[in-house]
């Protein structure tokens, strides 16, 4: 068709101009799927680390534990609903865990700590506290009475691997219990609320510090095999377990702090992204503008052998559309490829931040991994894409407002 | 012979400056198929005006402009650039070719719009630019062709959908005396073969010498209007 012609020509009337436009809107792209699919990438990230470590994507409690968090509110027959999440195809494992509040002491002092029982196996698999063992080694099973504890612990109560301390706390009927653990290893995640207040014991330790029956937890958490799939587990779940005390929760309900803090950062973000696309659309719109201004007098021409007016107004839109196809092409392509640079061999942000990295209080691996994903570049591209179109409709409307008579009669 | 343009008491006012100006005032004019016309006069005498309305590039103030049967006044845009497109040539003085588009596809273009098949466009826009003398030149962008040569791919894509009607506003005005000759050759044999009207505006001489019938404008009124022996 000829206007298709016409319009890529006249895309390559002024080069240099086509060219600081094609790359502003590259540019652009470029810089702002970098920015997102890293923060994505720390995202997904921040919330595989946190679910691992608490209480999975999903989460069985009773209904009264999030308000007020105790170990009399205990789900009943976890196999049973370990055996029910087992079942559905997207839940890759399931936490059984019971959590906590106790005292523990040695010779050097005495502080309040989070306690929690955790299947050994499991946790050496899934959680970040196993992976970041500094002193002795992971609790296993059958340790009758070894404990984790966190580094900061370790330092304040001067605590080794092989040393005593003793567990004061209510178990779930009220009374006041004490227990003898021993230090079987010191973890320290980067997280000063994981290794200055949390130590881990196996579940049954739990249950006997608790008073809690062996098929009963405080919570059932589920690690999915896509965090997309929440949605899913959670309405099978429902289904399954309804009528009982129980909630089943998503992650962003037992961790709000969290889901906060990723809801805000990920605004502010978009905020920063949407500033740069907006000034981006005025380097669009003046060069599509410019160039539809200076062609009055070819417009009047095509007008006046019979072009019609709407054609003529498919043709500058076409022209936006290459702008807009060039720019989003070449924007996804560089974009995309440092982001799959960087999803592949990770950013490392240790130098800036130190290896201790932490966000609202949940440590991350200072080393990110970007986040690639069709989605990401389909939106990305699209937005800006049908921006562009959008920004073309005033030029392309201009371009047939004028008297042929006038235009045809100046020199 | 039938009435391809007709005028009746056409009237055209511009403003200039906020005061009325009257760039023609009731004139009647018919033109009939296969005419090779000419209309001259000085400058601000209302030729361009004239080609202009009978163009359907503007609308009269009062009066009946009617081009090929149709009164131009009650047409829609659409309907005037259909006009346009499939019985009206244009032949303007500065050329006015595209400057992106080769000569061929310049003179393609009006039968592109048109719709014919692409073997039909082949044919006759190479057989067009041979009669125009542009055999070898077809793939050159107008920057890389001279005055006369333009003009030449101008006429070419005017009469290459071979219209009822071509409007020529001074086709010579810009080329030397030889090319204008050429051109004019070109146009009335034209007008012999196809029998395509042609009406020019100009100044120029060997136009009004070729002409059959020539228009006197003046003040925005036909002042003559009569055969020209020579033509």
């Amino acid at each position: 068709m000829v206007i298709i012609r016409l319009a890529w020509r006249s895309l390559w009337r002024n080069r240099r101009r086509t060219i600081i436009t094609v790359s502003s809107i590259a540019l652009g792209i470029t810089l702002a799927l970098f920015l997102i699919s890293m923060a994505e990438g720390m995202y997904k990230k921040l919330i595989d680390d946190a679910v691992r470590m608490n209480a999975g994507y999903v989460t069985v409690e009773n209904k009264e534990y999030a308000r007020a968090p105790s170990v009399d509110l205990v789900v009943p027959s976890v196999s049973a609903i370990e055996s029910l999440a087992l079942n559905i195809p997207a839940v890759k494992s399931v936490k059984v865990l019971i959590v906590g509040q106790a005292m523990i002491s040695t010779g050097s002092g005495s502080i309040g700590v989070g306690l929690i029982g955790v299947d050994p196996a499991l946790e050496r698999a899934l959680s970040p506290i196993a992976r970041t063992i500094t002193q002795g080694r992971y609790i296993q099973e059958d340790d009758e009475r070894g404990v984790m504890i966190g580094s900061g612990i370790a330092e304040r109560l001067e605590l080794e691997p092989g040393m005593k301390l003793v567990v004061t706390c209510n178990d779930s009927t009220g009374e006041l219990v004490n227990e003898m653990l021993r230090v079987t290893g010191i973890f320290t995640t980067g997280m000063e609320e994981a290794y200055g207040y949390l130590i881990q014991v196996p579940l049954g330790v739990a249950r006997r510090i608790f008073s809690i029956g062996p098929d009963e937890a405080t919570q059932v958490g589920m690690v999915l095999s896509s965090p997309d799939r929440q949605n899913e587990v959670i309405a099978l779940l429902k289904k399954d377990l309804a009528g009982g005390n129980l909630a089943v929760l998503p992650w962003q309900e037992v961790m709000p702090d969290l889901a906060g803090f990723m809801a805000v950062d990920k605004g502010s973000n978009y905020v920063f992204q949407g500033i740069i696309i907006f000034l981006l659309s005025f380097t669009i719109l003046n060069t599509i503008l410019m160039s539809v201004l200076e062609r009055n007098r070819e417009f009047a021409t095509l007008l006046a052998l019979g072009t019609s007016p709407v054609l003529l107004r498919c043709q500058v839109l076409i022209e936006t559309m290459f702008i807009g196809l060039l720019g989003c092409g070449l924007g996804l392509g560089i974009g995309g490829s440092i982001s799959w640079y960087f999803h592949t061999y990770g950013l490392d942000l240790g130098s800036l931040f130190g290896e201790n990295l932490t966000i609202t209080g949940f440590a991350v691996d200072p080393v990110i991994y970007n986040y690639i994903g069709v989605d990401l570049f389909a939106w990305l591209g699209g937005l800006v894409f049908l921006l562009t179109m959008l920004i073309g409709l005033y030029p392309a409307f201009k371009s047939t407002r004028f008297s042929i008579v006038d235009v045809l009669r100046s020199r | 012979m039938n009435d391809l343009i007709r005028l009746e008491k056409v009237v055209k006012e511009y403003r200039d400056n906020g005061v009325p100006v009257k760039a023609l005032d009731s004139v009647d004019l018919v033109i009939e198929q296969g005419e090779f016309t000419v209309v001259m006069g000085p400058s601000g005498s209302g030729k361009s005006t004239m080609l202009n309305l009978i163009g359907g590039l503007d609308q009269p103030t009062s009066g009946l402009v009617k081009v090929v049967g149709k009164d131009t006044s009650v047409l829609s845009g659409t309907e005037l650039s259909r006009l346009r497109l499939y019985k009206i040539g244009f032949v303007f003085q500065a050329y006015n070719l595209v400057p992106v588009l080769t000569a061929y596809e310049n003179a393609e273009y009006v039968l592109m719009l048109q719709g014919r098949p692409a073997s039909e466009r082949r044919e006759r826009i190479m057989g067009l630019l041979k009669t125009v003398g542009l055999t070898g030149l077809e793939n050159r962008f107008p920057r890389e062709l001279s005055g006369g040569q333009q003009q030449r791919v101008a006429i070419a894509r005017a009469i290459a959908p071979e219209p009822d009607l071509v409007l020529a506003d001074e086709p010579t005005a810009n080329v030397d005396s030889k090319t204008s000759e050429s051109l004019l050759d070109l146009m009335m044999q034209l007008n012999a073969d196809k029998g395509v009207t042609f009406l020019f505006s100009t100044h120029d001489p060997a136009v009004m010498q070729r002409a059959r019938r020539i228009i006197r404008l003046k003040d925005g009124r036909i002042d003559a209007d009569e055969e020209n022996p020579r033509g």
